[in-house]
């Protein structure tokens, strides 16, 4: 066990360092900040001197290295656009977008659980169709449509909720629930999907012979394994939903990380962007690390090897 | 404890299960389909029943209607089953749930899939103690697992009690298994296929354990199984179903030497033989009926080879009547199978000389198989390789026309030998001659013009032919991709394989998997090969399909001078279809000869063991048994000295210093690698 997080933790180390060189290549393609940052009769002096205050005078490999340098010690400079700190900047969106993703998660899993659960175990066979047919439904509409759909039911029409921001537990309703039953569409097919493989196999059976019923042969023995394949999709899908949900936070003018960095890209304000990409991919490693141990923890035969 | 201790006529009067006049239907949107068909038979305290079937005979689904288990969409539609004097068919699921576990109980066939992979096995039978014993607490629960984990024979219970279910082998995992069947002493066992999965000296073993839990409970079973032997050795009746009918019901241990029923009779002339060689096997012509298209009259007619087209069988539906003691028999003409039975055996019975007649003098031989190893890196401790010796030094010759036999089981690296014959695995040393040519040392193109020469049919004939392909273009393929196709040259190997050009326009998921087999076999012939390796070929098959296709495969060989591989578990196959045989033990060859010398006097304990290990039905039972002990060592920590030494029932002190080469010791064309090798006449104690 021991070596095996080692070994993981080493590759999720890599998996950072690739995710920021990459993207440090990248917004350098985006063009030239000082261009942007300077009024459009600024002189080629100007663009010089500003250049060479940002350092993008250098030669790319020692801007390279010298980000580098300042990353290990969690410094990505100032943002070209506040001047502030860009990690700051960052960490300051931080809160809001964990209130939405992890909001949105926990209903939409949380849901599809117990929806899934319910729908093995009974026997109204239109239910079971009604609701399968009613999360395809839901996943079948784009993620703005749908929060556009919420705003003028419960905002414009209804006046119960707010139509954007963030601050009460009201501004979160419409978002979290845009995201969340997305989220439930998609775990509740597959939940069940899952499950229905399940049924099939010969311990089920196994189960039914020793004289076990039907919710406990449901309970003890299918959730268990029909949990694995869920358990992976929803790292990743947690996964990139911290990594901001650009579109929704941008019908709901919710303030996260997403549409900071998606602003910063069109502004090429690189260090709030690396900033930004460097902490979404921690924080994606890092689930996908707890995502590997809990199936361990699951799954005795991924513990053996 | 033995098997052959096994009770035959201690049965006690007091009846256990009756089933009478079962039917059962499946009802699909399409319509109904009668899957079971009046089935009656009784089982009593003390007795063993086996319900023998090919796939579709409806014997599992017999049993798992007993249970109370059958899929939503199968239905009972008449007959009554009584557990105990109790009618089952009317209770509900709850009520059933009570019974089940307890009165009754089952052991399926695949040991793998039957436990759930993600709980600890002291908890799979702890819960079935739990469910039938609620008052017990938890200590009562786990004493009584550990007691049932030492009557199925596991080794270090109390340390197994908390281990997943792949951390046993297959053996182990059926004895956990039969501890949860057993965990509430039912009445009734059922044991559905117990051993398919299983090696042969493994089925032993397990069936050693049945018998003796059967034993000391004087519980009832009914044993489903495919294979004769199994029934015949094991059970006291026997009941033979065919597509949801039963077709006879007879005393076991008389079921080979007098068959009433002539589908009995004709699966019994099916089989090859372990101990003497046959011509040519009789083939139950034709397939297992459409069930939801079933043939007028007696089901079995259009395949029957004594009533066929006479007007009763194709007008009446014979019943299931009294013939003789202890008989029953659905058949308008059941007084003739003994003739009809007579007559194959006279048939099949070979004249001597056949069995030798690849013995002339000795010419180049086509297929040199030299040195030939294979190691695998496997990752060891923290940061450690380890190698896995799949082969070690493997050799053999054959000649043009003639078939070695690869036998041993699961592990043994017998397919592993196959792959790398084929160059589908690169060897890591020796070399392979086909037409005294190296065939190892082609690279690239030259080596896609040799590989023509060397063809092979796999195992799974669901699996190795892709389902959307047309079964023309699947065999246009190959000649395809080396040119020379013509639609002549498809139609005249589906032609060689007894299929119609017709057959071609179709897809693989309308064809049996006899039929299947058939096709992967014309794919194989497509270039010509000189050599097919036939790896488990026709192991998937029921035994009435694999008569037919090892039938196929002889003739072909005749008619081609086709040189074959022929690896496989099952020993009555290769002695019918092998002139040359090497046993393969831990990626070594332990013996090698002609099949008729390894098989009438084998050398080696080993082989001894695998032969011994078959089920019989005229087992004499004074001789006693030569057995395998345990389960095959961890191949990457193999034992000192002599590789089979720790199951051997003859090791020494001597076998566990040095390892035995391959050699004959008796200087005859019969090597064996063992130190102390057995002669024909004497077993040495």
């Amino acid at each position: 066990m021991a070596r095996f997080l080692l070994k993981r933790i080493l590759q999720s180390v890599l998996t950072v360092f690739g995710v920021i060189t990459a993207a440090f290549f990248l917004v350098r393609l985006a063009g030239d900040p000082a261009v942007l940052l300077l009024p459009i009769e600024a002189s080629a002096e100007d663009i010089e001197r500003i250049r060479a205050a940002l350092g993008l005078d250098q030669p790319l490999i020692v801007q390279y290295i010298r980000f580098l340098g300042d990353a290990v010690r969690g410094d990505f400079g100032d943002s070209l656009r506040q001047g502030t700190s860009a990690m700051a900047l960052v960490l300051e969106r931080v809160p809001a977008t964990l209130e939405l993703a992890l909001t949105s998660f926990f209903v939409g899993i949380g849901l599809a659980f117990v929806l899934g659960i319910l729908m093995r175990m009974t026997r109204v066979r239109w239910l079971r169709e009604l609701i399968t047919w009613i999360a395809l439904g839901r996943q079948a509409i784009p993620l703005f449509s749908f929060g556009l759909l919420l705003i003028l039911i419960f905002s414009i029409w209804l006046k119960w909720l707010p139509t954007f921001g963030r601050g009460t537990w009201q501004h979160l309703v419409l978002p979290a629930l845009t995201l969340g039953t997305y989220e439930l569409a998609l775990y509740l097919r597959l939940f069940n999907a899952s499950l229905a493989s399940e049924q099939r196999l010969d311990y089920v059976r196994t189960a039914y012979a020793k004289g076990q019923g039907h919710l406990k042969v449901l309970l003890r023995h299918m959730l268990p394994n029909a949990l694995l394949p869920l358990v992976t999709v929803a790292g990743i899908n947690l996964g990139l939903l911290l990594g901001g949900t650009v579109v929704t936070e941008t019908v709901f003018s919710w303030p996260g990380v997403g549409r900071l960095i998606v602003q910063s890209v069109s502004q090429r304000d690189f260090p709030v962007i690396l900033a930004g990409t460097f902490l979404i991919s921690v924080m994606f490693v890092i689930i996908n690390l707890l995502v590997d141990i809990l199936y361990g923890f699951l799954d005795p035969r991924v513990r053996m090897t | 404890m033995t098997l052959e201790d096994t009770p035959t006529g201690q049965n006690s009067d007091v009846m256990v299960l009756q089933v009478e006049n079962l039917s059962i239907d499946a009802v699909t949107p399409k319509g109904v389909t009668h899957l079971v068909q009046n089935i009656s038979f009784e089982v009593r305290e003390n007795e063993v029943l086996g319900i023998v079937g090919e796939s579709g005979s409806g014997k599992s689904l017999t049993m798992l209607a007993v249970l109370g288990l059958l899929g939503p969409n199968l239905k009972i539609v008449s007959g009554s089953i009584r557990l105990r004097g109790r009618e089952v068919t009317d209770l509900s699921f709850e009520e059933m749930q009570k019974l089940r576990g307890k009165a009754m109980s089952i052991v399926f066939q695949d040991p793998l899939t039957t436990l759930n992979p993600v709980l600890r096995i002291g908890k799979q039978i702890g819960e079935a103690v739990q469910l039938h014993n609620p008052d017990y607490s938890k200590d009562q629960v786990k004493a009584r697992v550990i007691e049932l984990l030492t009557l199925v024979g596991m080794p270090n219970p109390e340390k197994r009690y908390s281990q997943f279910p792949n951390e046993f082998s297959g053996g182990m995992r059926q004895r956990v298994v039969i501890a949860i069947a057993m965990a509430n002493e039912p009445d009734l066992l059922i044991a559905d296929e117990p051993t398919t999965a299983l090696d042969v000296t493994i089925q032993a073993q397990v069936m050693n354990v049945l018998a003796e839990v059967r034993e000391r409970t004087g519980a009832a079973m009914v044993l489903i199984t495919h294979d004769l032997g199994l029934v015949a050795e094991n059970a006291d009746r026997i009941a033979v179903m065919y597509a949801g009918r039963m077709m006879e019901e007879a005393p076991a241990k008389e079921i080979f030497e007098r068959p009433t029923h002539p589908y009995t009779a004709g699966l019994i002339a099916s089989l090859p033989q372990l101990d003497h060689r046959v011509e040519e096997l009789y083939s139950i012509p034709g397939f297992v009926p459409d069930l939801s298209n079933r043939p007028s009259g007696c089901v079995f007619h259009p395949r029957c080879a004594i009533g066929g087209k006479r007007p009763p069988c194709l007008e009446k539906r014979p019943e299931l009547a009294p013939a003789g003691e202890g008989r029953r028999v659905a058949c308008h003409f059941h007084e003739e199978t003994a003739a009809w039975r007579d007559e194959q055996m006279r048939k099949m019975a070979a004249p001597e000389n056949t069995a030798v007649a690849h013995d002339g003098p000795r010419k180049n031989a086509l297929l040199i198989a030299e040195n030939l190893e294979k190691t695998f890196d496997v990752r060891g401790g923290l940061w450690s390789k380890q190698k896995l010796h799949a082969l070690k030094d493997v050799s053999f010759e054959l000649q043009a026309g003639t078939t070695l036999g690869v036998v041993g089981e699961s592990g043994c690296g017998k397919s592993t030998l196959a792959k790398v014959m084929l160059r589908l695995l690169e060897a890591s040393g020796g070399e392979v001659y086909l037409n005294g040519k190296k065939f190892f040392s082609h690279r690239g193109p030259s080596l896609r013009r040799a590989r023509k020469n060397l063809q092979v049919v796999f195992q799974d004939p669901y699996s190795s032919l892709d389902p959307r392909m047309k079964i023309h273009e699947i065999i246009a393929e190959p000649l395809r991709i080396n040119g020379g196709y013509s639609a002549d040259r498809v139609n005249e190997l589906l032609a060689h394989v007894g299929l119609t050009p017709e057959a071609g326009l179709r897809r693989p998921p309308e064809f049996s998997g006899g039929q299947r087999q058939r096709i992967a076999i014309a794919r194989a012939l497509a270039l010509n090969p000189d050599v097919l390796i036939l790896d488990e070929a026709v192991s998937a098959l029921d035994v009435s399909i694999q008569a037919q296709v090892i039938n196929l495969l002889k003739d072909l060989q005749a008619e081609l001078n086709l040189t074959y591989v022929f690896i496989s578990h099952d020993l009555s196959v290769v002695r019918h279809i092998s002139d040359e045989v090497a046993v393969m033990y831990l990626g070594r060859v332990i013996e090698a000869g002609k099949v008729d010398q390894v098989f009438d006097a084998p050398a080696h304990p080993y082989t001894k063991a695998l032969l011994d290990a078959i089920p019989k039905p005229d087992r004499d039972e004074a001789v006693e048994r030569f057995t395998a002990e345990g389960d095959l060592p961890d191949p990457m920590r193999p034992p000192t000295g002599c590789k089979f030494r720790t199951r051997c029932p003859l090791a020494r002190e001597a076998c566990k210093g040095e390892d035995p080469e391959l050699i004959a010791r008796d200087g005859t064309d019969h090597p064996s690698a063992c130190l102390f090798p057995l002669t024909r006449d004497a077993v040495p104690a």
